[in-house]
């Protein structure tokens, strides 16, 4: 029996030497279980007083193959590893993702963070009248910003492009009641020679909240929360007094500029700070022209989409916004 | 913006003012800081003033403004202690003086005689001015200056010798002409205010002076001006004229009518002492009814606080209030009556008290409060329909632009747009940057080309490009006149599969994409589409365009834009390939609810049939003969379409894939060859469509 196991020890170490494939390894396995069926049917054919000795022989043979083999599967597979003909680091081109321009990936970033507040989102047009635009927003005849040298005018001083998108609140308010929550996105237009950090049309969202016992805090929350979402709680937001017709009180909002970390730059013309938002609590002149009480109470605020992407993407000049280089866009 | 000396505020200042304190105190109100000018003894700071504090354009201001922060409420008194006599009697000086308009609210005149200007301005003076960038020019030009700034009220002098008679203020009842100090002729618009004499116009008042009764060195017997004209007309004047002066800035901001009479003594005061002179003990001072009594308002402690979101007590509200300045009387411990100083003209309704308690605790101080406000959740289609436009083109590889809604004046001529089609522009901006934006786009294409021009000089060949935007047009019965929609638009062209990887040859786009494009989009929406071919449009090479029509309206273009069009733009011949486009309206894009059919248990039969088809003869029109042959065409869709050898011309290949299928039983091959025949000999009969061999 001793050396039925021999001359089976032999063969399979031929087989396994000359196993330099996973095909012939295969081979090899299938022997060796062929081979422990042979010897296991031989050891049944023994008196019993062999078997035990027999056995134990038998099952040594078995463990040493079965780890002989692991190890030449084991080996085989690292060879196989370098030899591998498909260079899997090679990516074709067949799959190209689209890119969504840096403003409106900014500025569906705060629509996302709105909505989950329970703003809906409002529209409205482009091209406006001096009453939604102007008069209605507490903003008289000879205000400044009223002038040709402003704003852009279709028919002087009636049909204009939209300054801001405020006028899409009082258009909201002339056909709502409160209490309501909206932010209007979209495109505003004002007389700015093209330069590195102006365009002469940009894109506002601005957020409009009326309801009762809505106060400053509200809104100190409503821009710091959406800045904290957007940006990451790391970031510094400053919140302080400001001006303008349609809000009293009012507020600006400025971010920590991110190319110079705050230390001052040409970008944030070496204040360390951008301004990136107006707000305030809704002027009672606005709410008297749109036909509710003075009483009412509520808050506005105004977010310069231009800033944001600049600020998200680290884009150093506003006007690369429309100049649409493709190759700068691939890179987002 | 409003420049100072900090060293001068400093000396002004009985309590010091440290620097860094000072400008933290301002930062934190809401007064930026635009600049600073290290002069290393000194600095010249500049801060940013909003038009709802005029009280902040002078040194007396900013120092107010830095003693509200520091709790001090008594400023020091600027006025001198000059003995005169303000008298209602316009006939007390060497000229009479005639105020003969409403715009005129105070207009105090006094007259030194014999002074001389032919000496130095003091170096302090000439120091002060220059770090706020103001010019100087001769010691009573400067002087009045040095007030303006020093107290914020204008000062205009003139030199009573080149006065010719009476003095008469009027508004101008016509367009009139003036030449300016600097020369320079300008046009006041009717209701100008004009300060004349009985000869020649003296000055624009407020706004700039005349060459007329110019100061100079050789001056010797002058009149001062301290007046205060209305903040309206002033503006209107100042930038209908474009003439903006330091006068004019304060004055079309609102100037206190308390430091008229200030203003005149300061210059008395400061004029006799360095210019010598004997100053006339009895002036002149209009007043034309506008009260100088302090305004009182009532707020109350619960609105305060409510607005503000704060917890404000009436002791704390009432320090705040008293801090800047503002006087406060409560006595039932909830309604504060505010006496507001003369110098806050911005002061008309509580709302603006509650923001000045507001700054005063700091706006820093505020803590956040969620806003628990239920409000109904209303869905925007439009909004929705962009962001899904923009998410299914991210998936087929576009990237978004976004373009001027502004084009050139000639972009329909560029862009060979017929002016008969719906899709001419004409409406013009009147004050367009420069006539590369005067058009208000009618569509989004002439932005789309541009930039795939643009992308193409700078080695970009292969583009897909999309935009999400607004077209204008005019629509008579609609508001003003106008209108616009919401549309989309993409642009492709270059290469789209490059070879390599199994590729051969560079597959480019043509515009059977575009149509793949709009076909995967309207699939997505489950809107039936159908496209016209027409030339209507003429931006598209003949017979390569078409309208996009929904429920028989047109919503919008598609084609393969011509190359004459592409030659009109600078670079155009960098466009090499052909360049597909199509746009239309997506506003009234619904959800696409639909149930998903179930496969058919028994298998499909598909077989490909290469369709000899006339030019001109259009898919949608034949494939009825296909699918009209018999139910079990479940499908039919073109894979190829070829122009070449072998194919006639005036005739395209066709490559059509029909699928066969009964969702009860398994196809025949004897019955499938019947059905091809029927429908091949409907093709035959109704286009004369053959297969091709």
């Amino acid at each position: 029996m001793a050396q039925f196991i021999d001359e089976k020890r032999k063969e399979l170490e031929e087989k396994l030497c000359q196993s330099d494939a996973a095909d012939k390894l295969q081979g090899v396995e299938s022997s060796f279980k062929k081979v422990m069926k042979e010897l296991f049917a031989e050891m049944k054919t023994l008196p019993n007083d062999q078997k035990k000795d027999v056995g134990a022989a038998i099952n040594e043979f078995k463990k040493e193959f079965e780890e002989r083999i692991a190890a030449a599967k084991k080996k085989l597979s690292e060879i196989q590893k370098n030899d591998a003909v498909i260079d899997l680091t090679v990516p074709s081109p067949e799959f190209i993702r689209g890119k969504i321009h840096p403003l409106i990936r900014v500025g569906r970033m705060f629509e996302e963070v709105y909505k989950d507040m329970g703003f809906s989102i409002a529209y409205g047009p482009e091209i406006e009248n001096d009453r939604h635009n102007y008069e209605m927003l507490n903003m008289p005849y000879y205000h400044p910003a009223r002038d040709m040298q402003d704003t852009f005018y279709l028919e002087y001083p009636k049909v204009l492009l939209r300054s801001h998108t405020s006028c899409v609140q009082v258009r909201y308010m002339l056909e709502h009641k409160p209490p309501f929550m909206i932010i209007s996105p979209g495109v505003v237009y004002r007389v700015d020679e093209i330069d590195p950090q102006h365009t002469p049309c940009f894109y506002q969202v601005e957020g409009l909240v009326v309801g009762e016992g809505i106060n400053l805090a509200n809104l100190k929350w409503a821009v710091m929360e959406s800045v904290k979402r957007v940006f990451g709680p790391e970031y510094k937001v400053k919140f302080s007094p400001c001006y303008y017709p349609y809000t009293e009180p009012s507020a600006a909002v400025d971010m920590g500029c991110i190319m110079c970390g705050g230390k001052g730059c040409r970008t944030c013309k070496g204040t360390g700070w951008m301004r990136v938002a107006g707000a305030g609590m809704v002027h009672p002149n606005v709410f008297e022209a749109v036909g509710y009480s003075r009483d009412t109470v509520g808050f506005a605020f105004g977010w310069g989409l231009n800033r944001l992407p600049m600020l998200y993407f680290k884009i150093k000049e506003m006007r690369k916004l429309f100049e649409n280089e493709i190759s700068l866009w691939e890179q987002l | 913006m409003f420049k100072f000396s900090y060293n001068w505020l400093k000396a002004e200042s009985e309590i010091g003012a440290d620097y860094d304190e000072l400008l933290h105190w301002l930062d934190i109100q809401g007064f930026e800081i635009a600049s600073i000018e290290d002069y290393g003894d000194d600095k010249a700071v500049e801060i940013e003033v909003k038009a709802n504090r005029p009280d902040m354009l002078s040194v007396a201001g900013v120092l107010r403004e830095f003693y509200a922060g520091k709790g001090r409420r008594q400023l020091k008194n600027f006025t001198p202690d000059v003995p005169l006599t303000l008298v209602d009697d316009n006939g007390v000086l060497s000229h009479k003086i005639d105020v003969k308009t409403p715009d005129v609210h105070r207009y105090c005149a006094v007259e030194i005689r014999g002074v001389d200007n032919t000496g130095e301005t003091p170096a302090y003076i000439k120091d002060r001015l220059t770090k706020s960038g103001v010019a100087c020019i001769n010691p009573i030009v400067d002087i009045s200056n040095y007030v303006l700034l020093q107290i914020g009220q204008p000062i205009h002098i003139f030199d009573a010798d080149k006065v010719k008679g009476d003095i008469r203020i009027e508004n101008v009842p016509a367009p009139t002409k003036f030449t300016t100090l600097a020369s320079t002729e300008i046009e006041l618009p009717k209701g100008a205010l004009l300060i004349s004499d009985d000869e020649n116009p003296l000055c624009v008042a407020g706004i700039i002076g005349g060459h007329a009764p110019e100061v100079t060195a050789e001056t010797k017997n002058i009149i001062i001006e301290s007046a205060n004209f209305d903040h309206v007309i002033e503006r209107v004047t100042s930038k209908k004229t474009h003439v903006q002066t330091a006068a004019s800035y304060r004055f079309e901001r609102g100037v206190s009518v308390a430091t008229a009479v200030p203003g005149a003594l300061i210059c008395i005061d400061m004029i006799t002492k360095l210019c010598g002179g004997e100053y006339n003990k009895t002036g002149y001072l209009y007043t034309d009814g506008t009260s100088a009594e302090p305004q009182k308002l009532t707020v109350t402690k619960k609105r305060i606080n409510a607005l503000l979101g704060s917890e404000l007590s009436v002791e704390q509200i009432c320090k705040y209030l008293n801090d800047c300045f503002f006087g406060t009387v409560c006595e039932d411990g909830e309604n504060i009556v505010v006496t507001v100083p003369d110098f806050r003209l911005d002061i008309e309704y509580d709302v603006d008290v509650i923001e000045e308690v507001g700054r005063m605790y700091g706006y820093q101080n505020i803590e956040p409060q969620p806003v628990k406000l239920y409000a109904p959740y209303v869905e925007n289609p439009v909004n929705k329909n962009a962001n899904k436009l923009r998410d299914m083109m991210v998936g087929f590889g576009f990237i978004e632009v976004l373009t001027y809604g502004f084009i050139p004046g000639n972009a329909m001529q560029m862009l060979h747009i017929k002016e008969d089609s719906e899709y001419y522009g004409d409406i013009k901006i009147l004050n367009p940057l420069n006539n590369f934006y005067e058009l208000m786009r009618p569509s989004l294409c002439f932005g789309l080309i541009q930039t795939a021009i643009a992308n193409m000089s700078v080695g970009k060949n292969d583009l897909r490009i999309f935009e999400v935007g607004k077209r204008f047009f005019r629509q008579k019965d609609h508001e003003d006149g106008y209108n616009e929609k919401n549309v989309f638009a993409a642009l492709m062209t270059g290469v789209k599969l490059g070879r390599g990887f199994g590729i051969v040859k560079d597959a480019k786009f043509s515009v059977y994409d575009a149509v793949s494009l709009l076909d995967a989009i309207m699939r997505e929406y489950n809107i039936k589409y159908e496209i016209r071919q027409t030339d209507e449009l003429g931006m598209f090479e003949e017979g390569a365009g078409g309208d996009i029509y929904v429920g028989g309206r047109r919503i919008g273009y598609i084609g393969k834009i011509s190359r004459a069009v592409l030659m009109e733009f600078e670079n155009g011949k960098l466009a090499r390939d052909d360049v597909a486009y199509l746009e239309f309206c997506f506003e009234g894009f619904g959800e696409s609810k639909r149930s998903i059919e179930f496969d058919s248990d028994y298998p499909s039969v598909t077989r490909e049939y290469n369709l000899l088809v006339k030019n001109g003869i259009h898919f949608t029109d034949y494939v009825k003969d296909i699918t009209g042959a018999s139910d079990i065409i479940v499908n039919v869709s073109p894979r190829d379409v070829y122009t070449g050898i072998g194919v006639p011309k005036g005739f395209t290949s066709v490559l059509v894939r029909v699928e066969y299928n009964d969702p009860t039983r398994t196809l025949g091959f004897e019955e499938i060859a019947d059905v091809e025949k029927k429908f091949l000999k409907a093709l035959l009969d109704n286009h004369k469509i053959t297969l091709k061999l």
